[in-house]
């Protein structure tokens, strides 16, 4: 049984239709990177698992419970830290860790201690006096040191600092050891690259895209800088190849995954002195998936290629 | 340096007339509205000078009234009015130029609005004295409005002005006041109860000094005594609108503004941006159990505002309880039997009386408690709770039993304060003031429900109907409802008409119908809020 899954969820505000019909599973001991652009439909389909925004409709079952009518059960077994953390200015980050611990049903104390350690952070301070990253780390310190099974995290390392980002990672990582479950929804892609197994990208309301870095990568292009003995020629006719830059025995191209066999056979009879060739980083398959966007950084890679 | 200071004030003060266009015209109008609307209906009621005679001695002859109304001077529509109603609108006007002046300065700060303004070509103090500025024009537009109230109905042109100004005047006095609690609080709501506090002292002050005055009944005025002196409340009142005008008078606002302006400069001068007077001090790092449950944090947060009502009212009542009892002490039998009758023993009636009117108005604190659960939501701080293992009914309850209790316990303190004469005053039992005290949580109840059903239902619109709720009762309620001869079904709009009079022996069936509305009302409020999407 996956521990998230949700089946063609809908949700309305007003007229203005926020997601259509998104589809997600999340197995048991998986991290899953849940990304797309400002506006797609990610923090709707959180706080929609959260039980804090009915749906319109779709289903949406933690731990094979519907997560409206069992909410306050199901977070039980739930930690979340939200992408903006708002915190009560008079307690101090203390209070505040000790106070959603308790309610989300206990706490361990050891491990609330080993974390305040690792995230530097003070616990007497009020949290008025906070800043954003610190408020952050609040919220995250509280959500390690429960004993939930399911973690969800919106935007976690937005307001943290470079070392704190690699805190964060190593207790991902820690977590899913563990055997924990982990939903991560995430601009900065080099973390989800890091830390996921798979992947799902949701745009205006729906998944395009679902699957492991490795499938994904099949779905895009290879870019690929060689160097050749002879000069390179009739590469511009090969079926599948972009953004291309020849001159004489060096060539500069991206093409796509299933043709590379082609180009390859094609490039072999000028004979390499040297070539490499770079699978698709995560924020080119997130660029591919950005529709209109595209375009543009298409033409900026040119600009900067010529 | 000193001009530099003031860089951009004029701009500052046009963003926030912007900002607060269609905010400051609905507090304006709506002010000057329900004024014109409160001086027509009185000037149809008394057409002739017997009349207001007749009016003024019952109202002024009793110690206890004239605490909350102000002094009269002479036979005169215009002077009769400025005694009756005055007093409220002088609270209602200051209100406004508190808040008027916390939200352009330190709610400018909290939000950090303040911070990127302050980056730019501006000085430091443009901000205050923008704040200070929106304020005082808006104030006296308001000021020109309510004197044209009064010329419309016929009034005297020269006392129309004068009684405006003095509006006016008071509303600017606690401008300044709150100029000053911005710089000592570090939040709005901090700025907003202490000048909150500053007003109900000086209200006090004033109210006792009108009570322990002389009403004359030949020439129907009402001397104060020297404690006025001390209060704006006083100092507007001594103008004496429609009878000698006393003009200089604004002087003294005018100095005690200036006052205050150098005042809450120099304190910002003396501190940093986005902090108070008093440094933030660290806490515990580890909470104590009484913290950790719903209500243990719902209680946490509004434990502040209920110990400052609860002080308030026992010192309200004790003074003012205090007071009056010793008065009716000194009262012939003659005057006591002119005033209410000679049927009870005069203390306690007087102490009663005086619960009986300060009780509705405790339903501020419930407003004001009920609005801190509501601003948990839209401050995004209902999100971890409920993402916690909360229920959203254990979350709502939480607050509810705290705003409940609390007002409960805050009307049982103005009856304990009230009953403190007891002690000089063997007449007066305790237990018939906490009585009178206690009658009136039902219709407060009633008014929590209509609250609660609102946050449940449409809860974005719920602290303006909780206000416009609070003002409805209180305005066709016993305190103003008969004085202005309103239809009985219209008083019976408020919940207050229903309160069994304190000179009566209690009947049940009133109260028990109340607390069932309120939990019919309160029942729909939690089923709704189940049911509905969070707004963060």
């Amino acid at each position: 049984m996956p521990v998230i899954e949700v089946n063609n969820l809908v949700k309305f505000y007003g007229k203005f239709q926020a997601l259509d019909g998104v589809d997600m599973e999340v197995a048991k001991d998986e991290v899953l990177g849940f990304i797309g652009p400002n506006g797609a439909g990610k923090t709707t389909t959180i706080r929609i698992l959260l039980g804090l925004l009915r749906k319109n409709a779709g289903t949406t079952n933690i731990f094979g419970k519907d997560a409206w009518a069992h909410a306050a059960e199901l977070h039980r077994s739930m930690a979340y830290v939200p992408d903006v953390v708002n915190l009560w200015p008079t307690l101090t980050g203390g209070e505040v860790i000790d106070l959603l611990g308790k309610l989300r049903g206990g706490i361990n104390h050891k491990r609330r201690a080993e974390m305040l350690n690792r995230f530097e952070l003070d616990p007497t301070k009020k949290c008025g006096t906070y800043s954003r990253g610190n408020r952050q780390k609040v919220a995250l310190v509280s959500a390690f040191s429960s004993d939930a099974e399911l973690f969800i995290f919106d935007e976690p390392t937005a307001g943290l600092d470079p070392l704190m980002e690699a805190v964060f990672n190593e207790c991902i990582r820690e977590f899913k050891q563990m055997g924990k479950t982990v939903l991560l929804s995430s601009h900065t892609l080099s973390v989800v690259e890091k830390l996921c197994d798979r992947v799902s990208i949701i745009r205006q309301g729906k998944i395009v895209e679902s699957g492991t870095l490795d499938e994904l990568r099949h779905l895009t292009r290879t870019s690929i800088s060689l160097e050749t003995v002879k000069p390179i020629t009739g590469l511009e006719k090969i079926e599948g190849v972009y953004d291309l830059s020849v001159e004489k025995t060096s060539a500069r191209f991206q093409v796509e995954s299933d043709k590379l066999n082609n180009v390859l056979n094609h490039l072999a009879q000028f004979e390499f002195k040297s070539l490499v060739s770079r699978p698709p980083t995560l924020q080119e398959l997130f660029m591919h998936h950005y529709g209109d966007s595209f375009d543009g950084a298409e033409q900026q890679e040119k600009e900067r290629v010529s | 340096m000193k001009t530099s200071a003031f860089l951009g004030t004029g701009t500052l003060a046009m963003l926030a007339l912007k900002r607060d266009r269609t905010r400051l015209t609905l507090w304006i109008l709506g002010v000057a509205l329900l004024f014109g609307f409160m001086v027509a209906a009185f000037s149809e009621m008394l057409p002739t000078d017997q009349d207001i005679i007749y009016m003024a001695t019952a109202y002024g002859a009793n110690p206890v009234t004239r605490i909350f109304l102000g002094p009269i001077s002479g036979v005169s529509l215009g002077g009769f009015l400025m005694f009756r109603l005055s007093t409220m609108f002088a609270v209602i006007i200051a209100f406004f130029g508190i808040l008027t002046v916390t939200r352009h300065t330190r709610h400018n700060e909290e939000t950090g609005c303040e911070e990127l303004t302050g980056s730019t070509m501006v000085g430091r103090h443009a901000g205050l004295l923008a704040a200070l500025i929106v304020a005082a024009a808006g104030l006296i537009m308001l000021a020109v409005l309510l004197a044209l109230a009064f010329i419309v109905n016929g009034h005297p042109v020269h006392g129309s002005f004068a009684a405006g100004a003095a509006l006016g005047a008071v509303g600017v006095a606690f401008a300044g006041v709150a100029a000053i609690t911005s710089q000592l609080a570090d939040t709005t709501r901090g700025a907003n109860g202490l000048a909150g506090l500053a007003m109900g002292a000086a209200f006090l002050v004033s109210g006792v000094g009108n009570m322990l005055g002389d009403f004359n009944p030949a020439t129907i005025t009402i001397t104060s005594a020297w404690p006025v002196w001390l209060s704006p409340f006083g100092w507007y009142q001594q103008i004496h609108a429609f009878y000698d005008n006393n003009w200089w008078l604004i002087l003294l606002f005018a100095a005690f503004f200036v006052l205050t302006l150098q005042a809450s400069f120099a304190l910002k001068n003396r501190r940093d941006i986005g902090l108070g007077m008093i440094p933030a001090r660290k806490g515990p790092a580890v909470a104590s159990p009484a913290l950790l449950s719903p209500l243990g944090l719902a209680w946490r947060l509004q434990r502040k505002l209920f110990m400052v009502w609860a002080i308030a009212a026992l010192v309200f009542g004790a003074v003012l309880g205090g007071a009056t009892t010793e008065l009716a002490e000194r009262m012939s039998g003659m005057e006591r039997a002119e005033v209410l009758g000679d049927i009870f023993d005069m203390s306690e009636t007087f102490a009663m009386a005086l619960v009986a009117i300060l009780g509705p108005f405790v339903v501020f604190y419930s407003v004001q408690a009920f609005l801190r659960a509501v601003s948990e939501e839209t401050n995004g701080l209902t999100e971890p709770i409920l993402a916690a293992a909360v229920t959203r009914l254990k979350w709502f309850l939480s607050h509810i039993t705290c705003f409940v209790l609390g007002t409960i316990a805050v009307l049982l303190a103005l009856g304990l304060g009230s009953a403190a004469a007891s002690i000089v005053e063997p007449d007066i039992r305790v237990l018939k003031l906490l009585e009178a005290a206690i009658i009136q949580v039902p219709a407060i109840l009633v008014l929590a429900g209509l609250m609660i059903m609102t946050f449940g239902l449409v809860p974005r619109w719920s602290p303006a109907l909780a206000w416009a709720a609070l003002m409805v009762s209180i305005l066709v309620g016993p305190f103003f409802g008969p004085a202005l001869e309103l239809p009985l079904w219209v008083q019976n709009i408020s919940p207050f008409t229903h309160v069994p009079a304190v000179t009566e022996p209690v009947s049940f069936a009133p109260l028990i119908a109340m607390l069932l509305i309120a939990a019919v009302l309160t029942a729909i409020g939690l089923l709704s809020f189940r049911r509905r999407s969070m707004l963060t």
